[in-house]
């Protein structure tokens, strides 16, 4: 999706289908239809010529959603920063920040309605660029942030046997190829159910040398099924001119210790590399790079990389001796 | 007269005194470096320093040290990283509570030729004899020469340690990129496990720029020392300099215009060229009266000859084919592609990355990518103004500091008008447009004035110009320009302002070109076309908007380029207006790019661009 008419589109579809379930039709926005197009909407897709009523249309398709409703309505956005972002960059700013701004107004005006917005990039990369542009602000202040972290370890080895069984893998001991998948890929289920694919495609036993040995050369894939690179482009797409440098230095210099870093050191460490003496900026950009699940904070306040897994591959990727 | 206590190029020379005196920006840091070696020096073993480093060098956790701090000054020739280390060594010197638990050896920049970690200790061994001239110790140094290499070398690290003893030898080294480059990897290696194993020394050492034996990673000294980048003065700290140097040579009549505004805007004129080094204000300073500041062309063009020697230096220590693309890109005057610098220099294409490569990291260059291309210029402005100084006999610089001068006008100098006078010349003020009969009106009352102050004469001529009387303002413009261009306090009228009327007044292409030429003649009647030429350059904001078109604009460029093709003067305003007329019909950045960094700074802000955007 890269304009407001197409999310409307998308969000008029869903709302149709799940309306179709009750035997009841969005009446209002098909109304709104006929009167702003001058005759009937036929058909799925919205015209490009309704591209300017968007709003009218996005608060009335889901006004006749929660108009038929006698419990909370929960919309689930996958992707949705990613959305945005994609608006931003074909419609600008303006229209990214009204998009934000209705559904915003929408979980106001209509308290049973609830969004829950998932995303593998951070909402605060799309509205911090939105800032930069103006923006004042604060369009999710009244939604909750959950983290979502990795499994933990029995969690994450439960999973895997369940896997390594569901695909009737030879495992000559269970629990201990188990463990070593969960603590190879630390936890992150994506990365686990990868391992066991790979397991299954290359057939045999599987056992703690296979997981080692599918782990590294997955780190070296140059087809990069892991999709591990786009920890790397993700730096170009998201952080600013005068962030870039900074967030590659620091994670140049924290792939390459073996111990967590406290700020001080790592601050000197990043001038070695880069000629610099903004500390604030350095600080903002570490912030970042929390908040992007590149990087954790310790209680003692020393950082280090989240993912052993992706500092190994940051390490790799960038051609730094360990 | 200026006094001989200053020496512009070497500060090691210079007495504390004068060190102090015109110490500008660094305070807080001189104080950091102190403290940290008096810290080094009183304080044993009561830190934990965190060590980060290769394999085999305290990777493994934290190593209990002696608390000794090392710090590298990094930044390029000229930023004063001597003078900040000669002012540290005189305040430790002076440091009563030092005395007698801390030895000094200063290696300066001198030091050629250390190709050993021997050589290393004999260059220690001079330097402390020099400051603490010791007989036996000399005599010891001494042996050492009857010794093969490699038992000297053990021997020289062992006199030392037992030389210092309990207390601790502050090293004072410059260009340690030279030093730890000629002992190479093994060299470095054995350095920093001797410093490791025998913590008492405390390092101060400058560089010109990150070099692989701090920066890279698997490199013996990665993370040893607290790194610190010289910032180039401000232009607040530039000003404070000069007047510093004008106190101290004595000159009060060079400190007070310093100190006014219209002295400043001298100094920000040489600030846009010149950047913030403090080498060259301090060359600039020997050239400096009240006089020649205000004129201003002079004592930079004299600088620049005194500063072409240190650039000369420089670029001899590059190989034969950095030189020839240093000398490629100082005629260029602006950013060029690799694949240029490749043709015109007959050198392949991998050969010239490769090489700006090196050029860049070691600071000579710097680049602007731009999508898949990247552009190249000088990272220095000053070493092509040098190299245009002896190559065009300074024309061309002299063009651009007048330029400069008029563009940077005093701050404050606003229109002091009596309240009468100033409700009189707000009737006359040139935004009337659309307020026709209202404004002849009071300009007619105003005509009535008998005071005919240059202010009000030349707002007087722009009233009537933008009242559409072009016969009668350009009178009045003429006579103004005649009474008052070359006066006590010379006023040429608010050109942006004359000029952006005839661009928005003017009915059609034949009264553009009258009035465009009438302009010109009538500035350079008075010799005074560098003001129309910065009014021409600040009228591109206006021609920018929508409300212009291309073709308008391009017409506009046209005619003033016919207008004063063969005056010097304009070329720069000229040069600005081109790039800015076809930034505006492709709206590519990269046009911005034919004009050198210092032109390119005036324009990027009257089009909206961020200046210094995107370049390394």
């Amino acid at each position: 999706m890269r304009t407001p008419l197409e999310f409307v589109d998308t969000v008029l579809r869903d709302v149709e289908a799940h309306l179709r379930g009750t035997k009841r039709t969005a009446t209002r926005v098909r109304s709104l239809l006929t009167q702003l197009a001058g005759a009937e909407v036929k058909g799925i897709k919205l015209p490009e010529a309704m591209a300017p009523h968007w709003k009218a249309l996005l608060v009335n398709t889901l006004e006749d959603l929660v108009q038929h409703q006698d419990r909370t309505v929960v919309l689930f956005w996958d992707e949705t920063p990613l959305m945005l972002h994609n608006v931003r960059k074909s419609s600008g700013e303006a229209a990214a920040m009204e998009v934000l701004d209705a559904l915003r107004s929408l979980r106001q005006m209509h308290p049973r309605l609830r969004m829950v917005f998932a995303g593998s990039i951070g909402l605060h990369n799309v509205v911090t660029s939105l800032r930069r542009a103006g923006y004042a602000n604060d369009p999710t202040n009244d939604m909750d942030t959950v983290d979502v972290p990795p499994l933990s370890t029995d969690h994450a080895r439960e999973l895997a046997r369940g896997l390594l069984r569901g695909e009737r893998i030879q495992v000559g001991d269970l629990a201990a190829t188990a463990a070593a998948i969960a603590a190879a890929v630390d936890g992150v289920p994506y990365f686990i159910h990868h391992v066991i694919d790979q397991i299954a495609q290359r057939g045999g036993a599987a056992d703690v040398t296979a997981v080692s040995e599918i782990v590294n050369q997955s780190l070296t894939d140059p087809q990069d099924r892991w999709h591990l690179r786009y920890y790397r482009e993700r730096i170009d797409t998201y952080y600013n001119p005068d962030e870039r440098p900074f967030a590659l230095a620091l994670l140049d210099v924290l792939s390459t210790t073996d111990q967590p870093l406290p700020f001080e050191p790592l601050f000197n460490l990043l001038k070695s590399r880069i000629v610099t003496e903004d500390s604030e900026t350095a600080r903002s950009v570490l912030a970042l790079l929390q908040r992007d699940h590149y990087l954790a904070q310790q209680p003692d306040g020393k950082y280090r990389f989240r993912f052993p897994l992706i500092q190994r591959s940051w390490r790799l990727q960038r051609g730094l001796a360990p | 007269m200026k006094t001989s206590s200053l020496s512009r190029l070497s500060p090691c020379l210079m007495s504390r005194e004068t060190l102090e005196a015109i110490f500008v920006q660094r305070e807080p840091l001189a104080q950091r470096l102190v403290e940290l070696i008096r810290d080094s020096t009183l304080t044993a073993a009561k830190h934990q320093t965190l060590v980060v480093g290769p394999q085999g060098i305290g990777k493994t956790g934290p190593i209990p040290t002696a608390a000794k701090h090392h710090t590298l000054l990094i930044g390029p020739h000229g930023i004063g990283k001597t003078h900040l280390i000669s002012l540290v060594y005189h305040r430790i010197r002076a440091a009563a509570d030092l005395h007698g638990c801390l030895l000094i050896a200063w290696l300066r920049e001198e030091e050629w030729g250390v190709t050993s970690f021997l050589d290393l200790f004999l260059r220690i061994f001079r330097a402390l004899l020099a400051e603490h001239a010791d007989p036996v110790l000399s005599e010891q140094v001494e042996s050492l020469y009857d010794l093969p290499s490699d038992e000297a070398a053990r021997a020289a690290g062992q006199l030392l340690k037992q030389y210092v003893g309990s207390r601790t030898l502050l090293l004072l080294i410059e260009n340690l990129d030279d030093i730890l480059g000629g002992l190479g990897d093994q060299g470095q290696q054995r350095l920093r496990s001797f410093w490791q194993e025998n913590p008492f020394c405390t390092l101060l050492a400058s560089a010109e720029s990150l070099f692989n034996a701090v920066s890279l990673q698997t490199s013996p000294f990665y993370g040893f020392f607290r790194i610190q980048h010289l910032r180039e003065l401000e232009l607040d700290d530039a000003a404070l300099l000069l007047t510093k140097i004008a106190a101290l040579d004595n000159d009060p009549d060079l400190e007070s215009f310093l100190q006014t505004p219209a002295g400043r805007a001298r100094v920000r004129a040489v600030h846009h060229l010149a950047g913030g080094s403090p080498r060259t204000y301090l060359i600039l300073a020997q050239f400096l009266t009240r006089d020649t500041l205000d004129a201003l062309a002079e004592p930079v063009i004299r600088t620049l000859d005194g500063l072409t020697p240190c650039y000369q230096a420089r670029i001899a220590r590059l190989s034969p084919q950095q030189r020839k693309i240093i000398d490629f890109l100082c005629d260029r005057r602006h950013d060029v592609l690799v694949k240029e610098i490749a043709q015109c220099c007959f050198l392949t294409h991998q050969t010239v990355s490769s090489q700006l490569k090196e050029l860049r990291d070691r600071g000579y260059v710097r680049s602007h990518p731009i999508g898949r291309e990247s552009y190249y210029e000088l990272r220095d402005p000053l070493m092509r103004l040098c190299y245009e100084v002896r190559k065009q006999r300074g024309e061309l610089v002299r063009l651009s500091v007048d330029f400069l001068r008029s563009w940077y006008q005093p701050e404050g100098l606003h229109w002091q008008l009596a309240p009468r006078q100033s409700s009189d010349a707000r009737a006359l003020g040139l935004r009337i447009r659309d307020r026709t009969t209202e404004a002849r009106a009071t300009l007619n009352r105003a005509v009535k004035l008998s005071d005919r102050s240059s202010q009000l004469l030349f707002k007087r001529a722009e009233a009537l110009l933008a009242l559409d009387r072009w016969d009668e303002g350009s009178a009045v413009l003429g006579e103004a320009l005649c009474r008052f261009a070359h006066s006590d306090e010379p006023e040429v009228g608010d050109t942006e302002a004359i000029v952006c009327n005839v661009l928005n007044k003017t009915p059609d292409l034949a009264s553009w070109r009258i009035h465009i030429s009438t302009l010109i003649d009538l500035y350079d009647r008075h010799h005074i076309l560098a003001p129309l030429g910065r009014g021409l350059v600040r009228s591109i904001r206006p021609l920018m908007s929508p409300l212009v078109n291309c073709a308008a604009a391009r017409m506009w460029l046209d005619l003033w380029r016919q207008a004063a093709a063969d005056r010097a003067e304009m070329r720069l305003p000229l040069r600005l207006l081109d790039v800015a007329v076809r930034y505006r019909q492709a709206h590519d950045p990269r046009v911005l790019f034919d004009l050198p960094v210092e032109e390119r700074s005036l324009l990027q802000p009257l089009l909206g661009i961020e200046p210094g955007a995107g370049s390394s």
